[in-house]
């Protein structure tokens, strides 16, 4: 068995790479990335499903014994829609896990902390595994776990950006204070951008547009898959500090215990 | 409301833009390339005649800007006429009430059954549109229609004559989720040519509708105006006031812009020709809008021809009309055959451009909204 399995309210996932279903060329594409990148999640927007279409349904493209579903409530402006969302992916028989967006701004797509907490708290209660995309804030990221969240998953950089971890300080807090599972979301554009979030001890990381809209999907998942399990590694091995001052040859305070004193 | 700012903007800043167009040299277009953070002035630049020679490398960046913001994705949704009657004389439509055409109002059972076709062709978007009559297209009838489609579309938006506040938000707790409205021409003096009885003769109140449907509470609002009428310089720099000041003052409403042409129809006015806006103009304009707002949609109907949508929406489209009929019952067929609004060029089945979509490269995405997502009530 894997023992560095990432563990989300207590159910172990292999692969610390999620990967979104958005922006694909096509679906025949978007299930290849998913294969070859050995992804154990992949989030679905709720709004994008069509259980009774006569043309294909993107979930007809996921094989379910090997990956799982990650329903999100992308499109929802506020907690009301998110919830709605959630239940109705529930009913629908897409499980448990849900990815709350709440994003009132179309156009950044930024996420609204104050309604994402209420969602998260009334989908707790309802028996959900909530994983919240917020803003890269350490005290948000405190409160939600309190109130019963399975993971944070703080943006990087605004989404579709691919500029890469610019909230990079915020993130190391949010790590270093969280005890669930934090999950790097949104502006990663490149496989080095997931190895730093990986190599900082983020526990996985969330990539979809810098896939989706590479020139060639499949090989990029790969890119992200090796990337991804290269920043763990290094993580786990224990990276050097990195320091700025030079590292005194003479040290300072080496006079203490041989000179007489009167101690 | 916009009337006001608009009045200042036609009276003294547009004016000025209109004549920065004469002086655009190939290094303000250069740099408004180069600009990560665009302005009017480089929005003037990319759709100079200048800019003509630097088409390639405007068409490369905006079709970056858009599979990096949408992917290689095309919404599609069809249009559904549910009326022709109409209380206004404009000179460029068929249902103008001067001509001598067959008015048809759809029964809500004929309007499920047009719904019904549409959903069997695999649309889950639908654009409710009507002439402007509202002695016979009355509140409690939109009402009832939104409801019924409703019932089997996720995703409703009307494009009906403008209505007051209190109007949109009925429409809006009906299920209704957005608004198209174009204000056909921003020149007042071309406007009142073309617009000559009705109440679409009042300019100023058609040009608040995107505010009052934004207040109302619409989620999305399409605004354009309909190229032919005027200078295409005109209606292009309006379209980008308009836009910048309802993005700016309605953050939580995403907003779609569309650059329909003058087609053939029943009626007497033909655009003279340094009104009409050419391929090349429209291709500038549509990646000029991208560059300037990449997070905007920017629809492109069956009134382009098949050979051209399939190039151009590469370029910057997120949204496409297919296998339309702008005519009244157009689908089901059983309704005595009337007049559409307008002719249409492409006229590929909506499943035939679903697969021009795909071998071009691109996912045709039937669904992109959950209509249970909000309560209606």
């Amino acid at each position: 068995m894997n023992n560095d399995a990432l563990l989300i309210n207590q159910i172990e996932y292999s692969s610390r790479l999620i990967l979104g279903t958005g922006k694909y060329p096509s679906n025949e594409i978007m299930a290849e990335s998913i294969k070859v990148s050995k992804t154990s999640m992949v989030t679905v927007a709720l709004r994008r499903v069509d259980t009774n279409t006569s043309h294909e349904n993107i979930i007809q493209y996921i094989d379910t014994n090997t990956v799982s579903l990650l329903p999100n409530t992308s499109g929802a402006v506020n907690a009301e829609e998110a919830i709605r969302l959630a239940k109705l992916g529930r009913s629908a028989g897409l499980g448990d896990l849900i990815k709350l967006e709440i994003t009132p701004d179309p156009r950044s797509l930024l996420p609204d902390g104050i309604e994402t907490f209420k969602a998260c708290e009334v989908l707790v209660k309802e028996g959900f595994t909530v994983m919240p995309y917020i803003n890269a804030d350490p005290i948000l990221a405190r409160n939600l776990e309190d109130a019963g969240a399975s993971t944070v998953m703080p943006l990087g950089s605004p989404i579709g950006t691919n500029r890469g971890l610019e909230t990079k300080e915020s993130i190391r807090l949010i790590i270093e204070n969280a005890s669930i599972p934090v999950i790097v979301d949104a502006g990663i554009g490149a496989p080095s951008h997931a190895a730093e979030a990986m190599e900082m001890g983020a526990d996985a990381v969330m990539v979809n547009t810098a896939i989706a809209s590479a020139k060639d999907p499949i090989k990029m998942s790969v890119a992200f898959q090796m990337a991804v399990e290269s920043g763990r590694m290094a993580y786990l091995s224990g990276l050097g500090k990195i320091s700025t001052d030079a590292i005194a040859s003479s040290p300072l305070t080496g006079f203490l215990g041989q000179v007489n004193s009167n101690v | 409301m916009y009337k006001n700012i608009f009045k200042e903007f036609e009276k003294n800043e547009r004016p000025f833009y209109l004549n920065e167009y004469n002086r655009i040299s190939d290094q303000q277009i250069t740099s408004a390339l180069q600009n990560p953070n665009p302005t009017i002035a480089d929005f003037i630049a990319l759709t100079s005649d200048k800019a003509i020679d630097h088409l390639e490398d405007i068409a490369h960046k905006s079709k970056r800007i858009t599979e990096e913001r949408f992917g290689k994705t095309i919404q599609l949704f069809s249009p559904l006429y549910f009326s022709s009657e109409c209380s206004n004389k404009c000179t460029y439509c068929s249902f103008s009430m001067d001509n001598d055409i067959v008015r048809k109002t759809l029964t809500i059972p004929e309007l499920m059954k047009e719904g019904q076709y549409l959903k069997n062709k695999g649309f889950s978007h639908v654009l409710l549109v009507a002439g402007e009559d509202n002695r016979v297209i009355t509140t409690e009838y939109i009402v009832e229609c939104i409801h019924s489609i409703k019932k089997i579309f996720p995703s409703v938006i009307i494009e009906i004559a403008p209505q007051n506040i209190e109007e949109y938000q009925i429409f809006a707790e009906a299920g209704c989720e957005g608004v198209t409205v174009y204000q056909e021409t921003y020149d007042r003096d071309q406007y009142k040519l073309h617009h000559l009885g009705g109440k679409k003769r009042i300019f100023d109140y058609r040009i608040d509708t995107p505010d009052r449907a934004c207040i109302a509470g619409m989620r999305n609002v399409a605004i354009g105006a309909l190229f032919g009428l005027t200078h295409w310089q005109i209606d292009t720099l309006s379209i980008y006031h308009h836009l910048s000041y309802l993005q700016k003052k309605y953050w939580r409403t995403s907003f779609s812009i569309a650059f329909p042409r003058l087609r053939a129809h029943v009626g007497e006015y033909d655009p003279p020709p340094e009104y009409i806006l050419n391929d090349t103009k429209l291709v500038q304009l549509i990646c000029a809008f991208r560059i300037c707002f990449p997070d905007t949609g920017i629809v492109l109907s069956t009134r382009e021809s098949a050979v051209f949508r399939d190039q151009v929406f590469q370029l910057g489209i997120t949204k496409m009309s297919a296998g339309s009929s702008t005519e009244v019952g157009g689908y089901t067929g059983d309704i005595p055959p009337n007049e559409p609004q307008f002719q249409l060029e492409d006229l590929r089945s909506a499943e035939e451009v679903a697969q021009s979509i795909k071998n071009l490269g691109y996912d045709p995405v039937w669904k992109d909204w959950e209509g249970t997502m909000h309560a209606i009530r």
